[in-house]
């Protein structure tokens, strides 16, 4: 697998909803590569401060256009220095990386993509995928975050006839809960699914994770770490296979999320 | 044409600039985005007799200018990386160097003797530096007696020619220095990270679930300057100047004040090439200021007053 280290043009950086931002970036090389769930390593700018480059997933992967996307939550120094950016400057991009989602297995009907906060980001690209491999499939996103004005626009996924499930902390959108309940919600109302995709905060992916084994549920989550790296070298994201198992014999079994990840499998062997 | 070939004692290299332990993995990582026969040599990560799982996560966080990382020292083990890796980075005509860790004095001796036995490696790296591991690692590296007793053990099982890695979280980085060149390192490399540790005042947790770490990258640099430059002037042997160079001005720092050859640590992670364009620009240096070769800058160092 090619990896790409570019300085590539900012084609549009605009606030989507609270604190949300997307950046379109041009580079038909890491477009054509690149496939839902990897990720990639931005270099802010050219200095010390921040000193490390940001990981971020491909929110969409347009190949005719040779454009791919990220949505980005603001917050620290180096995503607030992102929003200051502007359309044709250049930005270094060090892409396409780690392991992406893959197909749900065959003869699967529903899909449940579960997306916590920013973790809505790479279910725009993943949504494609599943649309261009199976019409058929029935899917179900159900997206939370803490306020209504944290939600970004979902009519993309509605026109993809995806249904959309809504929650909210502090019940100023959707379901007033998280989404888990929100899950737990529809599993006592509807058919479960067959197979599920969950992006979010690490303590969401944990209970996401007890859900999907209560219930005999495959799927992939995709982990949110601090990475220094992005290719293996630092070792500095690593997380115990536990996580996903909760196997006590694999506390000590670390797996790197930049890597072996950043989508696991939960149901099947990693 | 300029001469960028340094001799370190018993070790030659083609140019002063390694890639440091722990920051290039096994050697090949990096290599779909750099020819990586064009660097002065690789010190690959840390290797112990056996497999080493390392720290529990969170094992970094970034700081000003600066990463501090608590990885514990996780690395495949002398064994695997012998059958695995080194065969493959031998292809690459580039000097492999190892780093090698051990809990006790025995362990550093016998990984040393392992590595002496295979075929192809350039020289030994003992790490007594690492701060993030109770056993091994800085304990070596802050005990005189205890870093004389390891140096001696690895040197007795190798005829390689010996780095020895030291830590700056000492009083008299100076004395640390005499005691290796005693032990019978024909090398000194200088410095490790710096401990350190970051807080979070709204969890009121530590960043790092190790609590405390080494700080690497621009931060630290003058730090490792002024404890290259006490070292430089302690011992005879040759030096290796490492902490936080990112530039080749950095790079050309460390050799004015007497470093021989140079590593690159953290700045591989922000960008790869770091160290081919260190290289690039060292030679871009001695051109424009019609010097032949980089021996001739190596300690010219001007002092206004008599040390």
């Amino acid at each position: 697998m090619p990896v790409f280290q570019v300085k590539a043009i900012i084609i549009e950086n605009s606030q989507m909803a609270r604190d949300i931002w997307r950046m379109k970036i041009y580079s038909p090389e890491i477009t054509k590569a690149a496939y839902p769930g990897q990720f990639l390593m931005l270099r802010v700018r050219d200095e010390l401060l921040p000193l490390l480059r940001r990981p971020f997933s491909f929110s969409t992967i347009n190949v005719s256009e040779g454009i791919f996307s990220i949505l980005y939550k603001v917050v620290g120094h180096g995503t607030r220095l992102m929003t200051k950016m502007l359309a044709g400057e250049s930005v270094g991009v060090l892409a396409p990386l780690g392991r992406g989602f893959s197909k749900p297995p065959d003869g699967t009907k529903r899909v449940w993509l579960l997306a916590g906060g920013i973790g809505i980001a790479p279910f725009f690209a993943l949504l494609e995928m599943l649309k261009r491999d199976s019409s058929k499939l029935e899917i179900s996103l159900f997206y939370g975050a803490a306020t209504g004005e944290e939600l970004v626009d979902c009519r993309f996924f509605e026109n993809n006839n995806c249904k959309v499930n809504l929650c909210t902390d502090d019940g100023t959108c959707g379901l007033h809960g998280l989404i888990t309940d929100s899950v737990e919600r529809a599993c006592s109302l509807t058919i479960l699914p067959d197979f599920f995709y969950s992006c979010g905060p690490t303590p969401m992916q944990s209970k996401v994770i007890e859900w999907a084994k209560c219930n005999g549920i495959r799927g992939q989550v995709s982990m949110e770490t601090y990475m220094a790296c992005g290719m293996g070298v630092c070792l500095g994201c690593s997380i115990s296979k536990k996580f996903f198992t909760g196997n006590k014999n694999e506390e000590t079994n670390y797996l790197r999320v930049c890597r072996e990840g950043p989508v696991f499998s939960i149901g099947e062997e990693n | 044409m300029i001469n960028l070939e340094v001799t370190l004692g018993p070790l030659k290299l083609p140019n002063p600039v390694m890639v440091a332990s722990g920051t290039f993995g096994y050697g090949l990582e990096y290599s779909s985005l750099l020819d990586i026969s064009k660097l002065g040599g690789i010190v690959v990560k840390g290797l112990s007799l056996k497999p080493r799982p390392g720290n529990p996560p969170p094992r970094i966080v970034e700081t000003c200018a600066g990463l501090i990382n608590s990885i514990g020292l996780e690395n495949v083990g002398v064994e695997d990386f012998i059958n695995k890796k080194l065969p493959l980075l031998l292809k690459r005509d580039v000097p492999v160097i190892v780093n090698i860790l051990g809990n006790t004095v025995e362990e550093y001796a016998e990984v040393g003797n392992i590595l002496s036995d295979a075929e192809g490696i350039s020289a030994l790296e003992i790490n007594i530096s690492c701060p993030n591991v109770k056993s091994g690692g800085i304990i070596f590296g802050t005990d005189p007696k205890q870093a004389y007793n390891v140096v001696s053990a690895v040197r007795k099982n190798t005829s390689l020619p010996l780095i020895t890695k030291l830590t700056p979280n000492v009083t008299d980085i100076g004395m640390m220095a005499k005691v290796v060149v005693e032990a019978g390192t024909d090398i000194i490399s200088a410095i490790n990270t710096v401990s350190a540790m970051a807080v979070d005042i709204n969890t009121r947790k530590p960043k790092l679930a190790n609590v405390f770490g080494g700080l690497s990258g621009p931060a630290i640099k003058p730090i490792a300057l002024k404890k290259v430059w006490d070292v430089v002037n302690t011992v005879d042997v040759p030096v290796i100047g490492i902490g936080g160079i990112s530039s080749y001005e950095d790079a050309l720092e460390f050799l004015l004040i007497g470093a021989q050859a140079i590593q690159v640590g953290t700045a591989n992670f922000i960008n790869p090439g770091t160290s081919i364009e260190i290289i690039e620009g060292i030679r871009s240096f001695l051109e424009r200021n019609n010097i032949d070769d980089i021996n001739k800058f190596i300690g010219s160092l001007e002092l206004d007053t008599a040390k």
